[in-house]
């Protein structure tokens, strides 16, 4: 065999590979989402879960309660909000070409908290919109004018992609020296309410927010997957990719308006979740390689996946109570931060 | 048809690097390096092409016609790949730049793999390229530059990086390129010697101005290299060739 064939006969199982790998992840998915509607306080088995989702006319009222109004609007929301925030990180790290770039490190988090902080703590008040949703609009509001910041000052051309990533810790800080200021004045109560807020949980799904994430994500995935040649361009290297007639500027913009939408509603709906957008990618790109075509699917598949065990984790830890989501993400998140690191001694 | 770079004014910071420079012009087939002092503006000169190629496209032409980006080459002087992506990956991914489908193009694979057979360098094809070596990363990025068959080529130092064998094997496939696709070929080098072996014309900077340009055995002497780098030397001839040696 020629060593022309030999490499193609690679090449064909490299592809091959990845296209097992989306399958497997996607599968895994499935799998998660039925484990996790599974587990909860009231003991329902696998076969009454199955015959509640897929014939709830046949199953009993306590069931279909159970199963259509508590736990699929909060299983469900863990694959929507673990991929969006997965697709956001891995599109930040791409368009921004630094492994730390997530919406929790660049501060969209932060801005998040400090949004609903300021319902919480009555400072704001938004006027036609029910009270239950001015807390998750004012976070939505926070996260997405931040993103609009970051995407405006990426697309100053004189600052260069260190400086957009100092000033994505900036504003973190900032955000977060004014979500102190508006604990410090909040009252007791207040404050736990903002302290529960910002640990982040999957109970605040619904299915309205359920529809609105299931909509929007297929049409921003698609629109990303559309530039997927060009992102891979991107990441190979900037100068390179500019020689090939690609509008650097207009598509890292484009792509950061993108991931802002996906984040705010994501932060937003569930409250602040940590590490997801970090790791999801790496877990990817270690598979996978960065060919976007691949790699973006991946990292949603992949973020939903960890988003459902760390749901189920938050649920079987401590039987009866459930953890908040990013104490739990923290705690699958850091080890293996710790773990890339070592393993790759500090080069990403 | 003819490469023709004219009027090149660059300015950083209220420093003039360039100085309404103008190459004469580069035939089809011609191979042109560009050398002088670091600072002297060669960098520059490349850099900007694929610069005004997009913003005022009236100073390159390409056989009277404003240069466009999809005809030429570019192999820029930090070669480094930041993606995780094998080198077949990144040449197919270069193929289809422009490509709003998903799909890859028929025989996009095999067309890859045959370029770098043809550069020797096949034994990289499904290594990632955030794994390459120095000199690795510079082959394959020469692989990259020419995978669309550009009419121009535009090397930043594409030799910077090599060693002995891998210089004369990199510049050989470049000469073999220009005569076979008649294209031009415009870098720059540092070793004077392999400007002497590989170029039809040398370009000569000196402080963003054109200080010499012809053929590199006329325009190559003693005084050139003390005028341009301030160092003394010697032309010996080696088989008919000359050879520079520098001398403390």
């Amino acid at each position: 065999m020629s060593s022309i064939a030999l490499e193609l006969t690679a090449h064909r199982a490299r592809n091959q590979k990845k296209k097992i790998a989306l399958a497997a992840f996607f599968v895994m998915s499935i799998i998660c989402l039925i484990a996790d509607i599974l587990i909860g306080s009231q003991g329902l088995t696998l076969d009454q879960v199955l015959n509640g989702i897929f014939h709830p006319s046949s199953s009993d009222i306590a069931s279909r309660i159970i199963i259509w109004d508590i736990r699929m609007p909060m299983s469900l929301m863990a694959p929507l909000v673990g991929g969006a925030l997965a697709l956001a990180g891995a599109q930040m790290q791409t368009t921004l070409n630094n492994p730390l770039a997530d919406p929790y490190t660049f501060g969209v988090s932060a801005a998040a908290g400090f949004g609903a902080s300021l319902v919480i703590t009555n400072v704001v008040a938004i006027p036609f919109i029910p009270v239950e949703y001015q807390v998750a609009f004012m976070a939505f509001i926070m996260c997405l004018l931040t993103t609009f910041m970051i995407a405006g000052v990426s697309s100053i051309k004189r600052v260069s992609i260190e400086g957009v990533m100092l000033f994505g810790v900036a504003i973190m800080f900032a955000y977060d020296s004014m979500l102190t200021m508006m604990q410090y004045i909040a009252t007791e109560t207040q404050l736990q309410t903002l302290v529960f807020w910002q640990m982040g949980s999957l109970d605040r799904g619904s299915w309205e927010k359920i529809t609105v994430l299931a909509i929007l994500l297929p049409i921003v995935l698609a629109i990303m997957m559309k530039d997927s040649w060009k992102l891979s361009t991107l990441k190979i290297g900037q100068e390179r990719a500019e020689s090939m007639g690609i509008n650097v500027n207009r598509l890292r913009v484009k792509t950061l308006l993108l991931v802002s939408v996906i984040t705010s509603l994501s932060v937003s709906f569930v409250g602040a979740v940590g590490f997801v957008g970090l790791v999801a990618p790496h877990i990817a790109r270690m598979i996978l390689g960065e060919d976007q075509r691949y790699f973006l699917p991946a990292s949603f598949l992949l973020g939903a996946v960890l988003l459902e065990l760390a749901s189920i984790a938050s649920k079987s830890i401590m039987p009866g109570i459930i953890l908040p989501l990013t104490v739990v993400m923290s705690m699958v998140g850091i080890p293996f931060f710790i773990f890339l690191i070592v393993k790759k001694g500090g080069k990403f | 048809m003819a490469l023709k770079i004219s009027n090149l004014s660059v300015s950083f910071g209220g420093n003039r690097v360039l100085n309404d420079l103008t190459i004469p012009e580069i035939h089809a087939g011609e191979m042109v390096s560009l050398i002088g002092k670091n600072g002297a503006g060669k960098s520059t000169v490349l850099k900007q092409m694929t610069k005004l190629i997009r913003f005022n496209p009236h100073l390159i032409t390409l056989a009277g016609k404003p240069l466009v980006l999809d005809e030429i080459g570019y192999l820029p002087q930090d070669h480094r790949i930041t993606a995780s992506i094998s080198v077949v990956e990144l040449l197919i991914t270069t193929m289809h730049v422009g490509s709003n489908s998903l799909f890859t193009k028929a025989d996009s694979a095999e067309k890859a793999l045959a370029l770098l057979h043809s550069i020797g360098i096949i034994h990289l094809a499904n290594k990632i390229c955030t794994e390459l070596s120095g000199g690795e990363s510079q082959m394959v990025g020469l692989a990259q530059a020419v995978i669309n068959k550009p009419k121009v080529l535009i090397l930043d130092e594409p030799t910077s990086a090599l060693d002995m064998s891998n210089q004369l094997k990199l510049l050989e496939y470049v000469k073999l390129y220009t005569r076979q696709y008649s294209a031009c070929a415009l870098m720059v080098v540092h070793d004077l010697n392999l400007a002497i072996q590989y170029s039809d014309k040398v370009a000569a900077l000196h402080d963003g101005l054109l200080f010499a340009y012809g053929e590199p055995t006329h325009i190559i002497d003693e005084q050139l290299i003390k005028d341009l780098f301030n160092v003394k030397s010697q032309i010996i001839q080696l088989d008919d060739y000359p050879v520079v040696v520098v001398r403390s």
